[in-house]
């Protein structure tokens, strides 16, 4: 098992040192640079740009030179932990990315907990009530929530919530809180926004996981060794949950890597919709303006995940499922 | 133009000066908010009589004199460029622009005087005037960003092409701590323009030197200088220094809340989604009676991340003020939910020459092509072909004006044959001139080109302002009449930006702005090959080879080097009659050649504004000629 993790671990290195680079050349693969979409931004309100402002701003942005060359700097950079400066923000990358990736992985979390409370209770009621009106009804409730583009199932609830209650959903905070500093108060607060999002952002995966839990559980409900274990009198809840949930919680666990990295760029367009601070839209604001370092830092974050959540699915299991062997 | 009509040379413009009650000047006590009068009682904060320029610059109410108090809530998609919050919290420049978007204005600036010849211009600065860090505005505060910023070869590879009339850079020479003196090597009355707007995103004549210099090498240790540059993630010192200097930007780019400002409101607080301004203690301006401006306390832009969701912001009534993301389009949701949202919504007349200002690629690849686009015949023919009136009802609520691209009607330079120029609705006509240019119609109706393939246009766009996607539809439908095929494709900005100025545009639109007194004279670039960027795809080889002096490009024909040449003399010459002169031959020879086809302009843009914040004006001219608001006053607007 060590051996087994330790080489997974070195095969890592050059993976995200292959990935920063691919990324850093397809973030720069669309026409023109930050600049020129920075240009359009101030055509856009009239103004007229001249030759001396874009070789000033060539100069602030380190864009004379060639790609190579900025990402040797940048990585030489990375490596001490300082992302560079974001353009469009004018700010850090270090200190636009941290706040926003805690609420996003609040977020995200939480959504992860809600659709496997929810599809888990759901799913297992399904298979076990087969053809019950229950089993109809959260069936129809799951398709329902698979077809929803979340977005959409967002758009609805914001037009619900301002033609009859008059407000307008979005944010995490209230205005009181938004500009305080961390406190309890301000955590009950932001729990009590995170509802909404939870809920919409889940709807499809929550949906997605009870169909699969079902379908799973059915199969392994049907197996001779369950039946063996039900002759031999062991009571049906422990029966089922020792030995066909077992099984059929293998897929969850091969998907938890995948979630990893949806934690950063996850339900960018719901984020957008919800307006959500999140890493989402900003890394696709970043990559709309060609703002190279950010985009490229959140993109290594990206990569990192999803090589992390592999090797954690992987590690997973092997633990879960016996018959996985090492080498 | 407007600079003076008894003549803008020999005149001193003593501004608004007149204005200064005298009662006010004698000893008079001013009044401020109740904010600031706790601050001042607990000694964090001079009173306000010592805060104040010794002539504060006296604005009156649109309405009457407002009440102290409240937050302002404003929405923007562009945090880089802050839209509504800049809109509230506007540029200072030197010298103003007034309500009626013509008359100049004192403003930073007490006086300014033009020498006979026009290469002489004296500069007086309001004494007394303080950043938002209490430290005095004053010349040095100018001559920092000529002697630190623009002279410097690191900081300024490129030298300011406006400062520069007959291509040498100005001299800027500080008489007193109050006066400069700028020398130009031609005469260049133009200079009031940019004294008035050269204050953009990233322009801007004076910096807080006070507050810079710790960035400056010049003036600051290698070791804070290094520091610094470690701090904010930087490469260089030059990237440093700039990102900081950033200060006049924008009108509203948010900067951090250590930055002075000169601007009504400062930046406080910026969060995840919000950037949050309080007012300026040390504001400059008072109203009649006395009262420091502004009225309002707090400024707060909400970042939003799509633009649609600013629509439901203001139906929600969840914003106290917006005008940058609103279009007329939206005109009925917006008037649909004045009352539950508390809304009033005003149409301000924009300052649009065209809302869709056709742009065919003159100097084409193709000569096939060119030599067809250059035909004045066909150039008419497509003007005639458009149904204005049915673009003005289908876009504008019949709203906007039919007319053909020239300045606004307020311009010294304006006559009405200009804005009538083939603007009627004439297909027959359209149709006879394509027929007697030989281009014949195909078996499917699509004329055809003399190389014998059809005549297929590719109008490439950007969505920006106006709806520019769903009018060029229109004009496809229309077109088809002349047998003229109109493909439409939307591109991105970066697109945009690479294939106009690369020539590789059949044909691009864009809305025809600095078409008013403010900005014509200084960017004529709709009728005069001036600028070479990304909004010009009607001639860009021969803009650049005006731009780069002859080096690239291509040399324009005759007819183009004659409309340089009179925006020369426009920009250059002393004498009043004949710089109008010159503007108007300029937009004589767009009349008769159409060198870009204009639709429907002058447009009225609607401004949402809660029902109880007054003092907003029902009407006032709103494009970036005017920085949207300037004349407006934002900083008198006050709850009720």
């Amino acid at each position: 098992m060590a051996t087994f993790v330790g080489k997974r671990l070195l095969l890592m290195l050059p993976t995200l040192i292959l990935i920063s680079l691919v990324s850093f050349v397809i973030i720069q693969l669309p026409p023109g640079d930050f600049l020129t979409s920075y240009i359009t931004q101030l055509s856009q309100s009239g103004e007229v740009v001249d030759e001396a402002m874009i070789a000033a701003l060539q100069k602030r942005y380190g864009l004379d030179r060639p790609w190579y060359a900025q990402y040797w700097l940048w990585m030489s950079r990375v490596v001490r932990g300082d992302f560079g400066q974001s353009f469009e923000w004018e700010q850090p990358v270090n200190q636009l990315i941290w706040e926003r990736l805690g609420l996003t992985v609040a977020i995200s979390a939480a959504t992860l907990v809600f659709t496997w409370i929810v599809s888990f209770t759901i799913g297992f009621y399904s298979a076990t009530h087969q053809y019950s009106i229950g089993d109809y009804f959260f069936t129809f409730l799951g398709f329902m929530g698979l077809a929803t583009p979340s977005f959409l199932l967002a758009l609805v609830l914001m037009w619900i919530a301002l033609r009859y209650f008059g407000l307008s959903v979005g944010g995490l905070f209230s205005p009181d809180y938004a500009q305080a500093p961390w406190s309890f108060a301000k955590c009950v607060d932001l729990i009590k926004h995170l509802a909404i999002p939870m809920v919409v952002i889940g709807a499809a995966g929550t949906a997605g996981s009870i169909r699969i839990l079902r379908a799973n559980l059915l199969d392994e409900l049907q197996k001779p060794y369950v039946q063996t274990a039900r002759t031999k009198g062991v009571p049906e809840f422990r029966l089922i949950l020792k030995y066909p949930v077992r099984i059929a919680l293998i897929p969850f666990a091969s998907t938890v890597g995948w979630s990893l990295p949806l934690l950063v760029s996850g339900e960018t367009i719901t984020a957008v919709v919800l307006n959500l601070p999140t890493t989402g839209p900003l890394l696709l604001g970043a990559l709309r303006s060609q703002d190279m370092y950010l985009a490229g830092t959140l993109v290594m974050f990206l990569s990192s995940l999803t090589v992390l959540g592999t090797l954690l699915s992987d590690i997973l299991l092997a633990w879960l499922d016996p018959r996985i062997r090492y080498d | 133009m407007r600079f003076g009509k008894s003549g803008l040379v020999q005149v001193l413009l003593i501004g608004i000066l007149t204005l200064t009650f005298s009662s006010l000047c004698l000893g008079a006590s001013y009044y401020e908010a109740p904010m600031l009068t706790e601050m001042v009682k607990a000694g964090k904060l001079p009173s306000v009589d010592e805060r104040l320029p010794k002539e504060p610059i006296v604005i009156t109410p649109v309405e009457m004199v407002g009440s102290y108090g409240g937050t302002m809530r404003v929405v923007t998609v562009r945090p880089q460029i802050m839209e509504d919050g800049g809109l509230i919290n506007n540029h200072e420049t030197i010298i103003r622009l007034g309500a009626d978007g013509k008359t100049i204005e004192a403003n930073l600036a007490t006086a300014w005087e033009l020498s006979e010849d026009g290469k002489t211009l004296t500069l007086r600065l309001r004494e007394g005037v303080r950043w938002s860090d209490g430290h005095p505005f004053d010349a040095d505060d100018i001559m920092f960003w000529y002697e630190d910023i623009v002279l410097d070869d690191e900081l300024t590879p490129v030298k300011p092409r406006v400062w520069s009339p007959g291509g040498y850079l100005v001299e800027i020479e500080k008489l007193d701590d109050y006066t400069l003196e700028f020398n130009f090597a031609e005469p260049y009355p133009l200079v009031l323009t940019h004294l008035m707007h050269s204050n953009g995103y990233e322009g801007g004549m004076f910096y807080p030197k006070h507050y810079l210099m710790k960035y400056h090498y010049k003036y600051a240790s290698e070791e804070e200088i290094q520091q610094a540059i470690a701090e904010g993630g930087f490469e260089t010192w030059a990237q440093m220094f700039l990102a900081k200097a950033q200060i006049n930007a924008g009108s509203g780019r948010a900067v951090e809340p250590e930055t002075p400002t000169v601007k009504p409101f400062k930046v406080v607080a910026k969060t995840l989604d919000k950037v949050i301004y309080e007012r300026n203690p040390y504001y400059w301006k008072v109203d009649t009676a006395g009262n420091q401006l502004p009225y309002i306390d707090r400024l707060e832009v909400e970042i939003l991340k799509d633009q649609e969701m600013v629509n439901l912001k203001i139906v929600a009534g969840e914003v106290d003020f917006a005008a940058f993301n609103t279009t007329l389009e939206n005109y009925p949701l917006y008037k649909e939910n004045e009352d539950n949202a508390n809304i009033r919504v005003l149409l301000w007349p924009d300052v649009f020459g065209a809302e869709l200002l056709i742009m065919l690629n003159l100097t084409h690849q193709n000569p096939v092509i060119r030599e067809i686009f250059q035909d004045i015949r066909f150039r008419a023919a497509l003007s005639l072909g458009i149904n204005r009136e049915e673009m003005n009802e289908l876009f504008f609520l019949g709203l906007a004006e039919p007319r053909q691209a020239t300045v606004v009607p307020a311009s010294a330079f304006y006559e009405e044959e200009f804005a009538n120029a083939y603007v009627e609705y004439d297909p027959d006509e359209a149709n006879r001139l394509l027929d007697e240019m030989g281009l014949n119609r195909g078996s499917d109706g699509v004329r055809l080109r003399p190389d014998g393939k059809p005549l297929e246009i590719l109008a490439e766009y950007t969505v920006v302002d106006t709806p520019r996607g769903p009018m060029l539809e229109l004009v496809a439908e229309q077109w088809q009449v002349l047998g003229v095929k109109l493909n439409i494709k939307e591109i991105s900005g970066d697109l945009q930006t690479t294939r106009a100025p690369g020539n590789q545009m059949d044909m691009t639109v864009w809305n025809a702005d600095k078409m008013t007194d403010v900005l014509f004279p200084a960017t004529p670039m709709w009728v005069v090959p001036m600028a070479h960027g990304w909004e010009n795809s009607w001639c860009p080889l021969w803009a650049q080879w005006y731009v780069t002096d002859g080096k690239a490009g291509e040399e324009p024909p005759e007819e183009m080097k004659l409309q340089l040449e009179r925006w020369e003399l426009l920009k250059t010459s002393v004498d009043e009659a004949a710089r109008v002169e010159a503007g108007k031959a300029i937009l004589r020879s767009q009349a008769t050649n159409l060198w870009t086809i204009g639709t429907v302009g002058l447009a009225p843009h609607p401004v949402i504004v809660r029902k109880n914040l007054r003092n907003v004006p029902d009407e006032s001219l709103y494009g970036w000629d005017t920085f949207w608001t300037q004349p407006a006053y934002p900083e008198q607007f006050f709850f009720d």
